[in-house]
């Protein structure tokens, strides 16, 4: 089951620079976290209770976010869903039809992830999330 | 004060096909369409959690078509609640951040104004002071 937004990626070429702008806007300061699997460095600001913003710099030049950054420049990347079985989930979208990037979850900064095609969701990278129980 | 990520505005070119899509994915039917009577935006709202995925389409000429023809299909702005727009702006512009509306204008929700993308690292950014109900 969905259950809410968990982030919004947005890709950036200068973490600091990107964080100074939404730390205005938000009006909270961000977290920020290296996640080597992901070959991505992360301002997270959380907002509440509500979804996150998660800034992404890529590492490196041969990252998913380097390559978005390449070919589409700055801004958003992803949304990301939170849902309590991220396999039964990845099964129950293949099954309607959606295109899989991940067919199975694996390891992510907030827990086991598995990303859905855009090409199946108007132009959306869909993100699902199991957080890790805390 | 922001309170929350209000919603994600999503450009798409077939606003059926992508209700059909993303009903079948998120498991729930949309729960508001309007459309904008100047720019004839037609609007579908699904909501998760506490925020909500807005799909946009546009005719030709619109900023919506616009954004398609340069970006392609996907992601075009998110969207956070505030309960003062006005002294958000202020604060803002006073902090240095270039906006787009100096002022809140009408939206179809409640009072808007948008910063970014330029000077926004690329992101559209939509404050939103929801309507009182």
């Amino acid at each position: 089951m969905i259950k809410r937004i968990h982030h919004i990626g947005i890709a950036v070429n200068n973490l600091k620079e990107s964080a100074a702008l939404f730390e205005k806007v938000l009006g909270v300061k961000a977290h920020i976290e290296s996640v080597p699997c992901q070959k991505v460095t992360e301002a997270v600001f959380k907002i509440g209770s509500a979804a996150e913003i998660d800034l992404l710099e890529p590492m490196g030049t041969d990252s998913a976010v380097a390559k978005s950054l390449e070919k589409r420049g700055e801004g958003l990347h992803h949304i990301a869903l939170e849902v309590d079985n991220i396999n039964q989930e990845l099964k129950t979208a293949e099954g309607k039809g959606i295109q899989l990037i991940d067919k199975e979850g694996r390891e992510g900064a907030a827990g086991q992830i598995g990303f859905l095609h855009p090409r199946s969701l108007s132009g959306v990278m869909v993100e699902l999330v199991q957080p890790r129980k805390k | 004060m922001v309170k929350k990520i209000h919603h994600i505005g999503i450009a798409v070119k077939n606003m059926d096909e992508t209700v059909k899509l993303y009903t079948k994915m998120l498991g729930s039917k949309p729960v508001s369409t309007m459309e904008i009577p100047g720019p004839k935006i037609k609007i579908t709202n699904f909501q998760v959690g506490e925020t909500a995925l807005e799909f946009l389409e546009g005719p030709a000429g619109s900023s919506i078509a616009d954004f398609i023809a340069a970006k392609g299909e996907g992601l075009h702005h998110i969207a956070v609640e505030t309960d003062d727009i006005a002294a958000e702006l202020k604060k803002l512009a006073a902090a240095g951040v270039k906006l787009k509306d100096k002022e809140p204008r009408p939206g179809p929700e409640g009072k808007i104004a948008f910063v970014g993308p330029e000077g926004a690292h690329g992101v559209t950014i939509e404050l939103v002071q929801p309507e009182k109900k």
